[in-house]
Parts: C-alpha cells; sequence; structure tokens
C-alpha cells in the first residue's frame, strides 16, 4: 500500500475533492510543540505497490494543523496554522507564488478548517481562541465570528445537506449547532464530560452529527432528540482525535486516535467496532476516507507517515 | 511567527495533547456501550474529591492542563484547583522537591509547549506524561520518539528557545538525534562548537581534557562561594555607606538589613546541612538505565554530548552495579558539578577517591573543592597527593612532608613543578587554584592566564579565571572572562549565575537577577543561585517577586526578567 514518510509529524489528510489520486497531508515539527510547519500534496501511485509521491510542498513558520480542499478551485487550499493565521494556497503556483493569502484573525492556533460542500464559496475554522469564522476565498477577512465556546474549539463541521448550518466541538465539553442566519447557536449539546476533539455530520442523514471525545468514546447523536446519544462506540484506548462518517455507507465511519490505532465502525449494530488498523507507531490524528473512490482511506500520525488503503486490507502491506 | 519562550499558546497545545491523553487514561474503559457514563465518573469524582479538597464549579478556563485534569476529578473544577490540592498535599515547593526526586519523568503539568523548563510545573507535567506513556506495556509505546521526546524536554535535555528545540547541549544519539539535527536550526555557534569539529571542544578535544587530569567543577565552587562572601560583605560595606548618606528610608534599611542576616543565616545553616550530608551520594530513582548492558559507555557518552542530567542517570546505573569503578564515579562528579550541583558533585568525587586513591584527576577535583569550602588543610592534602602521585612531578613530593603539609611548601613545589615543564598546563590550574586559597589573587590571575594560553578553549578555565577576577574585585573583567566561558558552552550553569554575581558586585542588580534566572532556568537545583537571586532582588527593590523566588517560581521571574 502506498505510504509517504514526512520530515514532520503529521497532522491531518484530507482526500481531494476533484482528483481520485490526490491527497494532502499537514504537518507540523516536533509534534506540533514548536517549529515550522509543512503542507505536502500527494499523488496515489498507480500500482498500489509504490509510494506516494509528492507533487507539491509549502512550508509555513509554524505547524499546521489542519487543512482542507476547496469544492470550488481544484487547485486551491486552505491550511490552518498553529500561528493562528488561515493560508491559502494554490498548487498550480509554485511555492515561491504561495500563499495567495494569509488571513491573520484568530488570536490562537487554528485547529481545524472545513470548506463548505453545497454552497462551495466559503469555510469556517475552529481556534484555540474559543471562536468560529467564517470565510470566504474573495474576502480578506472573515465574514463572521461565532464565539459562544468557553474554551478551544478543536473542530467545526459543515452540514452536508444544509448549506448554513455547521456544527463545532470544544474542549468545553459541548458541541453547539449553528446556522449562520441566526445569530448565536442554535442548539447546545453537552456530548461528553470531557473534552470533545471532533465532530462530523452523517452524510446521509442530516441530523446525525458523531462526537469524538478525549473520554475514548465516541457518540452519535440526532439533534432531534439530543438528550442522549443514538449509539456510544467505545474500543479506543486512549482519546478519539478524529471522526469521519462514510460518504459511501450510511452507518459507517471512521476514527483515530491516541492509541495509535484507526477504528472502523459501524454505529447501527451492536458490535459497532468493524475493523482496526494498527499502522501507526504514534499517536494516529488524521484519518479521511475518499469521496471519490469507495473505501479508499488514509492516515497520518505523529510517526510522520501517511498511509493509503483500501478498506480491508493491511495499510502496511507492500 | 516565531512561538515565544513564555507564550500561552503553549500551554494550550500541552492542555490539548496531554490532556487528552492523560484524562483518558483515568477513564474506565469497561463501560458499556450505550447509555451516560455519569455514574462511573461520579465514582472517580468522589474519590478525587475526597483525596484532594473541595470541588468547585464552572466551565473550565484555559488552564489547560490544570482545567483538563481538574474537570477530570472534579465536575467543572477550577482550574487551579488540582496544583492547590498538589500544594497542599506538598507544600509549596513540592514542584521542586518533586523534581529533585524523579528527574526524567513525570508528571502533570501545564505548559510543556512554552518548553518552559523553566516552569516547575511543565517539567512536571511532562514527566507524568513520559510517566504515564512509559508504563504502558505495548512496544508501541515504549518505543515511541514521542516519549523520548517528552523525557528529554522534562529533564531539561532539550529546551525550547525562539521556536526551535534545541538540546541542552546536544542531541542524544541514534535516529532521533539525526532528525533533530536535521531539523535543529539553531544559531551557528552552537552547530559549530559541537558538530564541527574546529573547535577544541570537538569530542577528541572533550575527551583529553578529560583525561588530561583536569578538574573543572569544584575548582568553580571555590569561586562561588568565595566570590559570595565578598559579595556580600561588599553590599554591606555599600549598604551601610548608603544608610549614611541618606539614601534609603529607614525602612528599607531595616529590610535589606534583615535580608541581609537571613541570608547569613542561611548560609550558616546551608553550610552545616552540606557538612553533615556531605559525602552521602543520594541516587535518583526511577532509573531508566539500570539494566543497561554497557551504563558506563552510555554515560560517557551522553556527558560528551553534553546531556548532562541523563549522562547522571546512566552513571549513577554504572556505579550501582559496579560500585568500584572509579572512573564512573568521577564522571558523574564531574557532570554534577557542571550542574551546579555541588553537594553531588563532592559526593561523587569521594567515592572515585575511595575507588582509586592514586587517581590524578579525582585528586585535583577533590583539592579544588575543599579549596572551594576554604578547606585548607583537606585541600593542601589532596593537591599534595596529585604531586606525589603524578608521574612526572612525583619525585619533587616528599613522602615525609604529607603529614604536616603547609601551604608554603606546597606552593614551592608546585612552581617547582611548573619550572619543570612550563607547557603543562594542568601545574599552572593547580597554582592558580592554590593561590586562590591564600588569596594571592594576582599570581591566581597570572597562573590561570598561562593555563589558558595552552588551553584557550578550556571553559572551565575561563569560568575559574573569571571568578578569580571577581574575587579580586576586578568585575568587569570577569564579566568578559565568563562570556568566553559561555561562548564556549552555553549551557554552562555556573558560568551564568557566576555572571550575575559579577554584575551584583558592580552594582547592576537588575542585570544580575536576569543571568540569576537565566542560571537557574537551566537547573533549578542550583540552591546558591537562588540565594543571590534573593539579594539581588533585595537590593533592586523588587521584594514583590520574593515570594515567586521563595516558591522557586522560574515562571514568574522569566517573565519579569528575561535575558
Amino acid at each position: 500500500m502506498p505510504v509517504f514518510k514526512a520530515p514532520f509529524n503529521g497532522y491531518s489528510v484530507k482526500f481531494s475533492p476533484f482528483y481520485e489520486s490526490r491527497l494532502a497531508v499537514a504537518t507540523a515539527q516536533n509534534f506540533g510543540i514548536l517549529g515550522n510547519g509543512r503542507l505536502h500534496v500527494l499523488s496515489l501511485p498507480p500500482a498500489p505497490s509504490a509510494p506516494l509521491t509528492e507533487l507539491i510542498s509549502f512550508d509555513t513558520a509554524d505547524g499546521i494543523y489542519d487543512l482542507a480542499w476547496s469544492e470550488s478551485h481544484d487547485s486551491l487550499l486552505v491550511a490552518a496554522v498553529a500561528d493562528g493565521s488561515v493560508k491559502l494556497y494554490d498548487t498550480a503556483l509554485a511555492p515561491a507564488q504561495n500563499p495567495l493569502r494569509s488571513l491573520q484573525e484568530h488570536t490562537r492556533e487554528v485547529h481545524s478548517v472545513d470548506y463548505n460542500p453545497t454552497r462551495r464559496d466559503s469555510f469556517i475554522t475552529a481556534s484555540w481562541d474559543d471562536t468560529i469564522k467564517l470565510w470566504t476565498l474573495d474576502r480578506p477577512a472573515s465574514i463572521r465570528t461565532f464565539k459562544e465556546h468557553v474554551y478551544c474549539v478543536y473542530s467545526a463541521a459543515w452540514n452536508p445537506r444544509h448549506t448554513d448550518v455547521f456544527a463545532s466541538a470544544s474542549g468545553d465539553c459541548t458541541v453547539r449547532i449553528w446556522d449562520v442566519r441566526e445569530p448565536g447557536s442554535t442548539m447546545i449539546i453537552p456530548g461528553h464530560d470531557f473534552e470533545i476533539l471532533c465532530c462530523d455530520w452523517n452524510k446521509y442523514d442530516d441530523c446525525i452529527i458523531a462526537t469524538a471525545s478525549v473520554d475514548k468514546s465516541i457518540k452519535v447523536w440526532d439533534v432531534r432528540s439530543s438528550r442522549a446519544p443514538i449509539s456510544v462506540l467505545n474500543g479506543h484506548g486512549y482519546a478519539v482525535r478524529k471522526v469521519k462518517f462514510s460518504p459511501h455507507h450510511r452507518n459507517l465511519m471512521v476514527s483515530c486516535s491516541y492509541d495509535m490505532s484507526v477504528c472502523m465502525w459501524d454505529f447501527m449494530v451492536e458490535d459497532a467496532l468493524v475493523g482496526r488498523y494498527d499502522h501507526h507507531t504514534e499517536f494516529a490524528v488524521g484519518v479521511d476516507l475518499s469521496v471519490l473512490v469507495d473505501g479508499l482511506m488514509a492516515s497520518t500520525g505523529w510517526d510522520e507517515l501517511v498511509y493509503v488503503w483500501q478498506n480491508g486490507t493491511d495499510p502496511r502491506a507492500p | 511567527m516565531a512561538r515565544h519562550f513564555f507564550a500561552d499558546k503553549n500551554e494550550d497545545f500541552i492542555n490539548a495533547q496531554v490532556n487528552a491523553l492523560l484524562s483518558s487514561l483515568d477513564i474506565d474503559g469497561d463501560v458499556q456501550a450505550k447509555g451516560p457514563f455519569a455514574g462511573r465518573f461520579r465514582e472517580l469524582e468522589d474519590y478525587w474529591n475526597e483525596s484532594q479538597g473541595a470541588p468547585r464549579h464552572g466551565p473550565p478556563q484555559t488552564d489547560g492542563w490544570v482545567s483538563e485534569f481538574s474537570q477530570h476529578r472534579i465536575e467543572h473544577g477550577d482550574p487551579n484547583a488540582w496544583a492547590h490540592s498538589f500544594e497542599q498535599q506538598h507544600g509549596p515547593n513540592s514542584w521542586a522537591s518533586e523534581f529533585e526526586q524523579e528527574q526524567r519523568l513525570v508528571s502533570a503539568a501545564d505548559q510543556m509547549r512554552g518548553a518552559n523548563i523553566s516552569n516547575l510545573a511543565a517539567m512536571e507535567q511532562t514527566r507524568m506524561l513520559a510517566h504515564t506513556l512509559a508504563q504502558n506495556n505495548d512496544p508501541k509505546f515504549q518505543n515511541s520518539k514521542f516519549l523520548q521526546f517528552v523525557s528529554k524536554m522534562s529533564s531539561g535535555e532539550l529546551i525550547i528557545d525562539d521556536n526551535q528545540v534545541k538540546p541542552a547541549a546536544l542531541s542524544s544519539p541514534g535516529d532521533w538525534a539525526t532528525e533533530y539535527q536535521q531539523k535543529y536550526t539553531a544559531g551557528p555557534s552552537w552547530v559549530d562548537e559541537y558538530a564541527g569539529n574546529q573547535l577544541s571542544h570537538g569530542p577528541d578535544q572533550w575527551a583529553n581534557e578529560f583525561s588530561a587530569e583536569r578538574e573543572q567543577r569544584p575548582v568553580d565552587d571555590q569561586w562561588v562561594n568565595e566570590f559570595s562572601k565578598l559579595h556580600v560583605n561588599d553590599w554591606a560595606d555599600e549598604f551601610g555607606r548608603q544608610v549614611g548618606e541618606g539614601a534609603f528610608g529607614e525602612s528599607s534599611a531595616d529590610n535589606w538589613a534583615d535580608a541581609y542576616d537571613e541570608y547569613l543565616n542561611e548560609q550558616v545553616v546551608a553550610k552545616q546541612k552540606s557538612d553533615a550530608s556531605r559525602g552521602v551520594y543520594v541516587f535518583s530513582d526511577m532509573n531508566p538505565y539500570v539494566g543497561h548492558p554497557n551504563p558506563l559507555k552510555e554515560g560517557q557518552e551522553l556527558f560528551r554530548k553534553g546531556l548532562l542530567s541523563e549522562s547522571v542517570l546512566a552513571l549513577e546505573a554504572e556505579v550501582l552495579k559496579n560500585p568500584d569503578n572509579a572512573e564512573g564515579w568521577r564522571l558523574l562528579g564531574i557532570a554534577h558539578a557542571e550542574n551546579d550541583d555541588d553537594q553531588q558533585a563532592i559526593a561523587a568525587m569521594m567515592r572515585a577517591h575511595e575507588a582509586d586513591p592514586r587517581n590524578l584527576e579525582v585528586l585535583l577535583a577533590l583539592g579544588v573543592s575543599h579549596t572551594n569550602e576554604l578547606e585548607q588543610a583537606a585541600a593542601l592534602k589532596y593537591l599534595y597527593g596529585w604531586l606525589r602521585h603524578h608521574p612526572k612531578y612525583g619525585t619533587l613530593a616528599n613522602p615525609e612532608l604529607s603529614d604536616s603539609l603547609y601551604y608554603a611548601d606546597v606552593a614551592r613545589l608546585f612552581n617547582e613543578a611548573a619550572e619543570m615543564s612550563p607547557e603543562d598546563a594542568d601545574v599552572h590550574v593547580v597554582l592558580g587554584v592554590l593561590y586562590n586559597l591564600s588569596r594571592e589573587y594576582d599570581k591566581a590571575i597570572a597562573s590561570f592566564q598561562r593555563a589558558l594560553k595552552l588551553k584557550p578553549q578550556d571553559y572551565s578555565l575561563w569560568n575559574k579565571l573569571g571568578a578569580t577576577q571577581a574575587n579580586s574585585v576586578q568585575s568587569a573583567e570577569a564579566i568578559l572572562a565568563y562570556q568566553q566561558a559561555l561562548d564556549l558552552k552555553p549551557n554552562y550553569v555556573r558560568a551564568w549565575a557566576n555572571m550575575g554575581i559579577s554584575y551584583a558586585n558592580q552594582g547592576m542588580y537588575e542585570d544580575s537577577i536576569r543571568y540569576y534566572v537565566r542560571a537557574l532556568a537551566m537547573n533549578p537545583k542550583a540552591d546558591n543561585a537562588w540565594q543571590y537571586l534573593r539579594i539581588s532582588l533585595s537590593c533592586a527593590s523588587r521584594n514583590d517577586l520574593f515570594e515567586a523566588c521563595d516558591s522557586r517560581n522560574l515562571d514568574v521571574l522569566q517573565k519579569e526578567f528575561p535575558l
């Protein structure tokens, strides 16, 4: 299976929505504690036994915690940088001409960025300064700032169906649902007793959302009856870092954790853990499922490796 | 944007990462797949509430780890609850004491990101993280590079400075080291000094330095201690003058006098303590090098690379295994000395002497430390022993003389030795030490300068020269010498502290504070430096920071007095 070794510790990996064989990886030096960062754009080889090749990479002065591919332009990327900036990159231009823009508004690290898949013109960033900001590609400043969380916001995700709705997960142990047309959050789900590190919407049911928490569990909620989760998924040995619903299967989702594993879950069955991959040798912090290829998944971790494999196969197989 | 040493954002990184990991550890994994967890965690909460003190409610604040942790224990607890309860249990100096006991691993802490090696709390936390990770038997965790990284940060081997992670001296061996070398974008001086072999402080030179009967550490003690005495006397005079001139109000005079009395008392007590406990070496517990096949070699390598704390552990493992290994004890003594831990240095050297009474370097080291302690008789005994066991100069020594040594005799003998071999730097060094004993500072300075002509790259020699100059009230020159020492060895804790002393001596208290703080940042265990710092704070009328100083709160001090 294709593998890529980055010079820095991996933080996030995302497949391109335009090209089946393209993906990008956000990395940070020294485990993201301090130092530089680098954004790699990689290409899958025609044969699975070949390694991933790097198309282009961009260096940043600080670690990159997350990235998002633009849904409107096939060569644009947004990077969430640890110095609080949000940077726009164009892979069609040389590194010297990049970044196209550096948006400096957040006062703390930007931990996640998500591009609106339906409207395609805007994206949201979640930061440790407790806020979420809404941006468009053409404007030099944010359009709106959502400030309600009382602690770091770790993740923000657009609803795949409703163009103006997104959810945010925070260290204040709540998930908030927002509508950009509304002044404040429309719902607060006190989902866990511990910090919530990630949230993601179900791609087939617009009311279902999953949350990944420090308490090692993933909870699946229906926002219509948010007092109790539909399902609680246990199995990770340490905090769960990311969770992502499958774009191809209604009930499937993938997660990665500090226990160094990547797990596949079916939240509708009793024995929810349907797959487990232990290929990383340090914290597994990034995972993604390809929208274009069913079953294709990628993960990255602090062991500086990026793996791309088909669900059901061994990521480390040659 | 460079991440500053003290940036708050650093805290949150650790908070995010470490908290996530650590708190997840305390969560019972056997909870059923459906239904809320509240019941389970309540048990844990109750337990912690009992052991930690009253919980407080409210959303966690940005003290990251602490909030996370306290949240975990105490529902939406106060961010500082953990810290407070810890203090309750262990006392305000708990951080320091914990740190002393368990150097590498352990402990919770707020701010790893800031690299705050200075911040004992951060060290504690990284140690706890490292400890926790280390406890996981899964080989993946055992081999985790992150664990190594954290371990090194917690022991101070890695420092974060100017948005770079720097090894305290050099990175450790192995892949991990090369990796860091690559990423390591430190300024030229560091790299040149350690990576290149152009300077004589390359590995070979260093080894030579140690094999060549040179003793650095204990001599430095002397300089510092001697100097500190003068230092205080000078201040007393100056203060007396100023009071006479009416520069201070009545109250401040009393405060200063009180501070001075306190200091003297502390000195006396410290001396008594050190007398009592001298010679008793205290081993670190939880030593990962125990069981290592060749800890001596490992220790030597680590020492060569400047990873003092790590090398101490490895060497301790060696002497635990082979209590008669003189070389192990000797190197251990030197490592402690460079790290400004006099007590341990002397204890280790004594053991080295027991193991090998003829080892010249050990004899020199002991001679020097006793000179530092102004124990003339003992110093002479060891220095004379050096002469006697020396293959070249042994003939000069009259065996009958050793029973009743007079300073004059010994000095004369060493002068003869110097005439015999004027190119032998060691003889000049010993002479310099002897002259300090007799307070003939000009002669001492001359001797050291001669030695420096022969060994200009010897950082400890520069320190000795500086200290001698400082002792003879040539503080401005002393600073130049210390600077040379620091240029050669940037993490030379003792030289940093000495710089502070020289500044203080010239009345530049603010500056002196900065240097003390820097020295303490590198080694929070340097007790004497804490005392000097306190005095400088007093002289600079910064009594507001006494508490920070007494509680050894380097974080606050560094923020106030960055270099």
